[in-house]
């Protein structure tokens, strides 16, 4: 549009608004990444989620310094203590202290939902991308293979991976990472399919550059938007599921301050201390929230447009 | 439409296939040697040794048919698996078959009182924000959409087991009567409800702006028959598919949920399965929830095409 009206006002006003253009840019040299940082900073519950995340990260990180108890340390006298001031969330039923659990806990679930998002993206945009880049026999064969991944509804694909592999924590960030590969795959493909489309892939092409470095050099760096969001929101939902398969026993083993795995010691214990169950389970909520309202707040600034499923 | 029902139907036959493939190799993907495992297992009674002695070994392996090359031993697999015939479950020697379908029932039943709820709930609050879009209810609706997705379905499930039977004491915890159904119910289908909330919600705003609403606001129209008789009919079309997706899930819900409420069902016996290494049980369950999620996915479409006279069956 801008173009169009260029035209008809002239080659005069042409230059000035060429010139106007490039004052602006000197003014703001990285004006794409500052307009995106301004719109997720004007979105409140995306700024509040990021703060949020940010003091759950630190939170987890300087656990020793915050709380002088230890998650694994056994006080039988102290049993079922209910919160008081000493223990703002007061004692499970081997005296440990709730708080410091929750916060030892965090380093694993933070842990399990980078680790896990990084092998579901590892895996997944690579396929993505040749599924999408290369069409033909190779794109029907991939694809199917991811409708056979897909049809295995949610957990149930982490589930089975665990079942063979085995029960244990890396086990289970392995499992859960491949149940997000589908995902990944399926969104790359889909925006190398529209990038693909563009002149500057033509004009890559028409420089001799070769095909893979097409793919790697100029359409991933274009379709980086939608991954990012979609990596963000992965974290939460891998920290999900992962807190999921630990409250079933597939992951860390007791005396572990994993999330789900304190849940499932609190169901045991709800009759006496709904606060074994309680605090760990905020926990998880307040964590994939702030991160799903970031992944938001992201896609917004990112692309309002953007679709992900 | 006839031919689109019988493509999209050839179309589910390589990933049945698919996934009984993958579920076959399962078996054969394992980093133990399950012939030795059982025989293991076997022979601790009598023989408390880790060595199995080889005539064991080859026998229980001829046993479960893993001599015969793997072509063979899939296309046994597949037929077995057609009649209902799973194998033997490893612990308790039973065939894996009638156990997963004498456990079925009770599943089934959560799942559609969860399917219910999630319906339910779902387009209620779907409705109710995108009637008057970002309004107070609006906002409270989408918040709460958010927060169904955030939250861990465990977690629901104790907290409201704690507030509702422990301390209120108005339903029961446990049990087989109608009422001990609503609280796992509530929790099965809560989070699925969040998602056909936003979607409703976004589909119906879209759909209130079209000329044929205004139409109907103009021949003077109650905005309640506005919404129910034309808006809703359209906006509806997506929340289909969505309601089918979210079906499966429940599947792996009902997982939680059985466990949460230590009810009977197929998804805690799995569980076990999964916990002992109990492989056949396993791969029978996996196997029953991946061809029923994908014949549902199958239904979905046709549900679809059949209400949305817009789509071409090219």
């Amino acid at each position: 549009m801008a173009r169009s009206e260029a035209k008809l006002a002239g080659p005069t006003e042409d230059a000035q608004q060429s010139s106007r253009a490039a004052a602006r840019q000197r003014a703001a040299p990285r004006s794409r990444a500052n307009m995106v940082f301004r719109r997720f900073g004007a979105n409140r519950g995306a700024a509040a989620g990021a703060i949020a995340l940010c003091l759950l990260i630190l939170t987890a990180a300087a656990a020793p310094v915050l709380t002088p108890y230890s998650y694994a340390k056994i006080h039988p006298l102290k049993a079922f203590r209910p919160p008081s001031a000493e223990h703002p969330f007061g004692n499970d039923r081997f005296g440990r202290d709730v708080l410091a659990r929750v916060l030892y806990g965090g380093r694993l679930s933070l842990q399990v939902g980078l680790i896990a998002t990084t092998v579901g993206a590892g895996i997944g945009i690579p396929l993505g991308l040749i599924a999408g880049g290369f069409g033909g026999l190779l794109d029907d064969t991939l694809m199917r293979l991811i409708d056979i991944m897909l049809a295995f509804p949610g957990l149930l694909l982490a589930i089975g991976i665990v079942a063979v592999l085995g029960t244990g924590m890396t086990n289970l960030m392995i499992a859960v990472g491949i149940g997000s590969v589908p995902g990944f795959s399926r969104v790359v493909r889909g925006s190398v399919l529209a990038a693909r489309e563009h002149e500057y892939v033509l004009a890559a092409r028409a420089i001799g550059c070769r095909e893979w470095k097409v793919m790697v050099r100029h359409i991933l760096p274009n379709v980086m938007a939608p991954i990012i969001v979609l990596a963000t929101l992965n974290v939460a939902s891998a920290i999900l599921a992962g807190s999921t398969l630990n409250f079933l026993g597939m992951g860390a083993k007791p005396p572990s301050p994993e999330w789900g795995l304190m849940l499932a010691d609190g169901r045991d214990t709800l009759t006496r201390a709904w606060w074994v169950s309680v605090f760990p389970g905020l926990a998880i909520v307040v964590t994939t929230m702030s991160i799903n309202f970031m992944g938001d707040g992201l896609r917004q600034a990112l692309d309002p447009r953007m679709r992900i499923p | 439409m006839q031919r689109y029902l019988i493509r999209r139907l050839l179309q589910t036959i390589p990933v049945l296939l698919g996934v009984s493939l993958a579920v076959f190799l399962m078996l054969h993907a394992l980093p133990v040697d399950p012939v030795r495992m059982l025989a293991m297992e076997a022979t601790t009674g009598t023989a408390p040794t880790t060595q199995v002695s080889d005539e064991v070994y080859q026998s229980l392996r001829r046993q479960l048919g893993l001599d015969r090359p793997l072509p063979e031993q899939f296309v046994r697999f597949v037929w077995n698996a057609l009649q209902g015939n799973f194998g033997k479950s490893f612990r308790s020697n039973r065939a894996v078959g009638p156990m997963l379908f004498e456990q079925l029932p009770h599943t089934v039943r959560l799942a559609a009182a969860g399917l219910m709820v999630m319906v339910v709930l779902g387009l209620l609050l779907g409705v109710v924000a995108g009637q008057r879009p970002n309004s107070w209810l609006d906002t409270g609706a989408m918040a709460m959409a958010i927060f169904g997705v955030s939250m861990p379905i465990f977690w629901l499930g104790l907290m409201l087991l704690y507030i509702f039977a422990l301390w209120l004491n108005l339903l029961p915890a446990i049990g087989t009567s109608p009422a001990s159904m609503i609280l796992p119910a509530v929790t099965l289908g809560f989070p699925g409800s969040a998602i056909v909330a936003r979607l409703t919600r976004s589909s119906l705003v879209e759909v209130m702006q079209s000329e044929y609403v205004r139409t109907a606001r103009a021949k003077g129209l109650r905005e309640r028959w506005v919404i129910l008789r034309h808006a809703l009919r359209n906006a509806l079309i997506p929340v289909v598919t969505v309601v089918g997706l979210q079906t499966g899930a429940l599947l792996s819900g009902a997982v939680v949920t059985e466990t949460v409420f230590s009810r009977p069902g197929v998804g805690r016996l799995a569980l076990q399965g999964v916990i002992e290494r109990d492989f056949p049980l396993v791969q029978g369950f996996v196997l029953l929830a991946g061809v029923a999620y994908t014949c549902s996915n199958l239904l979905v479409d046709v549900v679809y095409s059949l209400i949305d006279p817009r789509i071409r069956y090219g």
